[in-house]
């Protein structure tokens, strides 16, 4: 037993009257209040926490915040199970149980530590080396299997999770004393502050140890308004200043969590200018077996000491390569930890060359120049070599870093766009310099005025690191990820030489540590074995998020039925009522057929197509995009913007157009009618009504800005009910409807406005069925309304409500093309039929001149034809191929709608196919997913070629 | 996510926009070469610097208006609206 | 007509939703021309300018563009008052939406805070101004008449959207 709890007054976190109840691996522990899960354990005199990644070593706790590389556990059960928590951070909670990652059976014998008799071939890199031969897929079941630590959920996330926009003047980042400091100078000057602590407490590596500096700041702080939000860790520095924050709401692993509980909060902070205080990190030495439970960071060391009342060990070997790192000694043992020895490696003299005990630190054996040996007999290796100065945040934000050899460490080259350091991680560790500046940044920042540089110094004395040569045993560099030193060296003599290449060829740095105590020693041993000085190999580049991030916190509110803005009919309740089965159509949410009860989506959408073409069926049209253009250049504009005069139409009278963008590929259809002499109405495809508006816009504001039109959205103050079919008029007349709209007296393709019971309709006579067609405009909360008053007059006219399934096949029926289903981003009018309609046009139109290049008038270019199977049986796939033989040939065209067809008794179905026009009546070959199928090309429609159905 | 300032709503979160790419580019009549109006419709200079673009304001007043930003760091060098003269900005190349 | 409002709570906040607001728009090529000034003679107040809102005796006047302002009232015939003072004007044209938008109505001291929770704002405009942003990942018109409440617009299909939206902030807003 090494670990042990510390008398009063130790302990600046914990509260000892109140002890908290937890479990580890399924053993039972007992904490305090404030512990985390890691001093917890250390107090109860647990050293073996997990086992690495790839060689299953032992592993301890090595440090005491978030650049734990080894200490990771997976935390609860079932849908709150989180993975890979770092125990340095987790606090224990009553009934928090967790358990050790990455071991089987369990951490102490664990089937793993096989991985680590093949060391040898399991070096970085193996993987594009070995497990290839005779077929890489073999091996790849069983690496996936190993890959990885901790267990995901596989239930849905019960919690919730928010997003908060917030706005300041001044953010700071770290609520250490320069935070503070900065904090408070700026507040004082008058500026919005927010004051960001990644953890429970404010102070920083101070506020620990008491200090009443730190601890005075904080109330000031309080007292001049400043926001500070605890436990909540920036973890990104975006583009303008956009900072993101996360929050930890609700504790992890807490037993009697209700169902739902609110769990993270991301913020998104807009800040005028960032303070970034996030202190510095303590770099580990090198030496053989440097990842032995027991070994650990000097700084954590004494945190658990005076923080927590937690005695890591009882005899300690200190590794002080740097002058930080030796005045360490006198702080530990006046905590009551034993100092065996103290190693001074500043001159890099004296070396660990061997460690003792595999499970746990029973001793060390230190090596002097000329080779004597000394052994050491201590349960506690801390580890001292120098400071790594946390510049994430101002990497991140496109600042620039600089070397300063004598202490072996990066620091801001000056401050980032919208972002400068204070404190530590600006390379200023000189406490009284470190105050002044970081007062002297908050207030320059609040006025407006030019901020002081960092007093870089204090840190004092530090060699860069170095492995120990002449030993065997790995020395490792990344914990996390088992890169050795030996792996640098291997790849330098590969040539993965770049500080890129060395990271993604090694896997140093990239586990969930983010190589906080690795990325700079690997960079520095690269650079010794390459020549090169610390600078000139470079850091690799700092991407977000700086800490692990659940995706909840990012997803927020967007899952379940928030996942998108998903739009609804008017009239839904109806639609519910009548037995529609709903699907998604673009965004909304519609109905895609009716089913009778044991009705198949297919056998629904037939009988309703069937009772369309012999009664008459209802449609709710809504989503369609409906636009209302208005002014004297009007009618100009409309001709510009389609294929088809638009300005020849009298008032109510309407015409189909295509719309193209300017490489002339077809993009949306409509129907325009003329309201009056300044007026239009248009539709639009429901998922076109977007860019089809902002194209309107575009031309009008950007090119034709002296254009007098406006054009208004009227898609939601418009619900559509769509009446079809031969008893279609029957019906409307039965519900009451003006006799001025019947066939006889309303034309096809024209628009009348008028009213039932007072509410106002604006009707237009079209069909996208090919039947006599009515589409009723009404006011969006009428439409319920005229939806049941019609449905009471059904059943004597037998009519049907039908779905997007049947319109679909009524449409192809009629060889009525579907905008991105039948077009892509290659069609051009011409291959849809509309050859003759370009011609007729005199004036210009968007599109016009992409369609004269010669690839437009190649008359092989594939257009649109209908396909009959010579089987009349086989409804041909969408997407099939046809071509002269089976796949890998050139393909001649494609099938782009299929339905079996109620009217005609046998599968019809759409294709572009080259020089379709002049292949009616060929027989092709139609491929898919290995099988062939002859089919007719046949001319379009397939029924009712004289559209003489139109008229009901 | 870049802050961009529509010219009538004020600052606002990238995602409220709508990007359209370069702008004041002139449109040649119908009798250019195939070529050349191919040029015209997919070839863009893809400057290392300043880049002259025009965004839509979608979830705002649905405006457009025109932004000089640098690619590399992506500052926003000036906002001006449509029918505004285009504005001088430093380090622009030719 | 239109349904019964809907109501969320939370301490410090409540939150309505309406549907059917009758709503007119105003639409003209010069905010300063004629049919603007025709239009402020009509609904009693000068046409407020980029991001204001205005109460003038039964209307509520909100900017929405350079070339649109929105009329909202409680009753459908005050709009018509203003439909027919303009029909036929020249320099520009009025468009009916009643129906096409709905409004969640927020009141409370936790305004911002529920407004800085929907995405695009730090919180709610200042008194007697309006923003269109993206609120709950849809397109809102707010408009702030009061202090202590707001007006989030939106197009009728996507108000359930930003109504689930609220009302799950709501539920966990501590």
């Amino acid at each position: 037993m090494s670990g042990h709890r510390l008398a009063a007054p130790a302990g600046a976190f914990i509260d000892r009257s109140r002890t908290v109840e937890f479990s580890f691996n399924g053993r039972p522990y007992q904490g305090y209040e404030g512990d985390t899960l890691a001093s917890a354990l250390l107090a109860n005199g647990v050293r073996l926490v997990g086992r690495s990644f790839k060689l299953h070593r032992p592993r301890g706790i090595w440090s005491a915040g978030a650049e734990e590389p080894s200490a990771l556990v997976d935390v609860g059960s079932g849908a709150r199970r989180t993975p890979n928590v770092r125990a340095t951070l987790l606090p224990i909670v009553p009934g928090l149980s967790c358990v050790s990652v990455n071991c089987w059976p369990g951490v102490r014998l664990d089937l793993g530590a096989v991985n680590g008799f093949f060391a040898a071939v399991l070096p970085a890199g193996f993987y594009y080396k070995t497990f290839k031969w005779p077929d890489w897929h073999w091996y790849e079941p069983a690496i996936r299997r190993m890959a990885g630590l901790g267990v995901a959920p596989r239930e849905p996330d019960p919690d919730h999770y928010e997003e908060v926009t917030h706005a300041t003047d001044v953010l700071v980042v770290g609520a250490g004393l320069a935070g503070l400091a900065s904090a408070v100078a700026a507040a004082r000057a008058g500026a919005r502050v927010c004051l960001l602590s990644g953890s429970a407490h404010c102070g920083g590596a101070l506020g620990w140890r008491g200090d009443v500096e730190v601890a005075g700041l904080e109330r000031e702080a309080r007292a001049l308004g400043v926001r500070i939000l605890m436990r909540t860790v920036a973890f990104g520095v975006y583009d303008h200043n956009l900072v993101c924050a996360l929050e930890t709401v609700s504790e992890e692993g807490a037993a009697d969590l209700p169902a739902c509980v609110l769990r993270e909060r991301l913020w998104k902070i807009r800040a005028h200018s960032v303070i970034a205080a996030q202190g510095a990190f303590e770099r580990p030495v090198v030496f053989p077996d440097n990842d032995r439970p027991g070994v650990m960071l000097a700084h954590a060391a004494l945190k658990y000491a005076r923080a927590f009342a937690v005695a890591p060990g009882r005899r300690a070997l200190l590794l002080a390569n740097s002058d930080a790192g030796l005045a360490l000694a006198p702080q530990l043992a006046a905590c009551g930890i034993e100092i065996a020895a103290v190693a001074d490696g500043r001159s890099q003299q004296v070396e660990v060359s061997a460690v003792h005990g595999a499970r746990g630190v029973r001793g060390a054996t230190l090596r002097a120049p000329d080779g004597s040996t000394e052994r050491v007999h201590c349960d506690l290796i801390l580890s001292a070599g120098g400071f790594a100065p946390a510049v994430h945040l101002h990497s991140q934000a496109g600042g620039r870093l600089r070397w300063i050899k004598d202490s072996a460490m990066f620091v801001p080259d000056g401050a980032a766009p919208g972002l400068w350091s204070v404190g530590a991680c600006a390379g200023a560790f000189d406490r009284a310099q470190a105050r002044a500046h970081a007062e002297g940044t908050g207030d320059a920042l609040a006025r407006g005025q030019p901020v002081p540089p960092p007093p870089v110094s204090g840190a004092g004395i530090c060699p860069p690191a170095r492995a120990v040569a002449r030993v065997s045993g790995k020395q490792f560099v990344d914990l996390q990820n088992d890169v050795a030193a030996g792996d640098i060296a291997l790849a330098a003599r590969e040539n993965y030489r770049s500080v890129e290449h060395l990271k993604r060829y090694t896997t140093t740095g990239m586990g969930t540590d983010q190589g906080k105590t690795s990325n700079i020693n690997a960079l520095i041993l690269m650079g010794e074995l390459t020549q090169r000085a610390a600078p000139e190999v470079g850091t690799t580049r700092f991407r977000p998020p700086y800490v692990p991030v659940s995706v909840g916190a990012v997803v927020g509110r967007r899952t379940g039925a928030l996942y998108r803005p998903l739009r609804r009919l008017p009239a839904h309740e109806w639609h519910v009522g009548r037995g529609a089965l709903f699907e998604i159509f673009g965004d909304w949410l519609r109905p895609a057929a009716y089913p009778l009860a044991g009705e198949s989506l297919e056998a629904a959408a037939e009988r309703e197509a069937h009772a369309v073409r012999s009664t008459a069926g209802i449609l709710d049209g809504s989503p369609l995009g409906k636009l209302e253009v208005f002014g004297p250049d009007a009618a100009r504009f409309l001709d510009y913007m389609y294929v088809g005069s638009m300005s020849s139409l009298a008032v109510g009278q309407a015409r189909y157009g295509l719309l193209l963008n300017e490489n002339g590929t077809v993009v949306d259809d409509g129907i325009v009618a003329r309201l009056g002499a300044e007026r239009f109405w248009v539709n639009t495809t429901t998922a076109g009504i977007e860019r089809t508006q902002a194209a309107f816009e575009e031309w009008l504001q950007c090119e034709f800005v002296d254009f007098r039109v406006l054009v208004t959205p009227v898609t939601s103050r418009w619900a559509n009910v769509t009446v079809a079919g031969p008893r279609a008029w029957a019906w409307l007349a039965a519900a009451g409807f003006d006799p001025a709209l019947a066939p006889a007296a309303m034309k096809h393709m024209t628009l009348k406005d008028s009213r039932i019971e007072g509410v106002p309709l604006r009707v237009l006579r079209a069909s996208f069925s090919g039947e006599l067609g009515y589409e009723i405009n009404l006011p969006a909360l009428k439409s319920r309304w005229l939806l049941e008053r019609l449905w009471s007059k059904a059943a004597g006219i037998g009519a049907v409500p039908y779905g997007i399934e049947a319109l679909q096949v009524l449409r192809v029926e009629k060889g009525y093309l579907h905008i991105g289903t039948d077009t892509d981003g290659t069609t051009l009018p011409q291959d849809v039929g509309f050859a003759r309609g370009l011609e007729r046009k005199s004036v210009a139109f968007v599109g016009r001149r992409s369609l004269t290049r010669a690839a437009g008038r190649d008359p092989k270019r594939p257009q649109m034809v209908g396909l009959v199977p010579a089987d009349a049986t086989t409804v041909l796939p969408v997407g099939a191929q046809i071509a002269d033989r089976p796949p890998p040939t050139l393909t001649q065209g494609h099938v782009t709608s299929s339905y079996r067809s109620p009217a005609l008794g046998h599968p019809v179905a759409l294709a572009m196919l080259a020089d379709g026009a002049a292949r009616t009546g060929d027989t092709v070959r139609v491929h898919h997913l290995g099988r062939s199928y002859a089919a007719r090309v046949v001319a379009l429609p397939f029924y009712d070629p004289k559209g003489s159905r139109l008229n009901g | 996510m870049m802050l961009l300032s529509c010219p009538w709503c004020g600052p606002r979160d990238e995602n409220e926009f709508a990007c359209a790419g370069t702008t004041h580019i002139v449109r040649p009549g119908p009798e250019v070469s195939d070529a050349e109006w191919g040029r015209y419709l997919f070839f863009r200079a893809n400057p290392k610097g300043v880049h002259r673009e025009r965004w839509r304001h979608v979830y705002g007043c649905g405006q457009w208006f025109n932004v000089a930003r640098d690619t590399v760091t992506h500052q926003v060098l000036a906002v001006y609206r449509m029918t505004e003269p285009p504005p001088a900005v430093p380090g622009e190349g030719p | 007509m239109a349904e019964a409002p809907t109501l969320h709570a939370a301490p410090g906040i409540t939150a309505t939703v309406e549907h059917g607001l009758p709503v007119l728009s105003l639409r003209y090529f010069d905010a300063e021309g004629e049919f603007a000034a025709a239009a402020a003679r009509a609904a009693g107040v000068p046409l407020p300018g980029p991001g204001h809102v205005v109460r003038s005796g039964p209307f509520i006047m909100a900017w929405r563009s350079p070339t649109e302002t929105l009329c909202l009232a409680a009753q459908e015939a005050a709009l018509a008052f203003i439909e027919q003072a303009l029909a036929d004007h020249p320099g520009g044209c009025t468009v009916e939406l009643t129906g096409a938008l709905s409004a969640v109505h927020l009141e409370g001291v936790r305004l911002d805070d529920v407004v800085s929770r929907l995405g695009g704002l730090a919180g709610a405009p200042a008194v007697g101004a309006t923003a269109r942003a993206r609120l709950a990942d849809v397109p809102v018109l707010v408009l702030r008449l009061e202090t202590e409440g707001a007006s989030l617009l939106v197009e009728r299909p996507l108000a359930e959207h930003l109504e689930g939206w609220i009302r799950e902030t709501l539920l966990d807003l501590a």
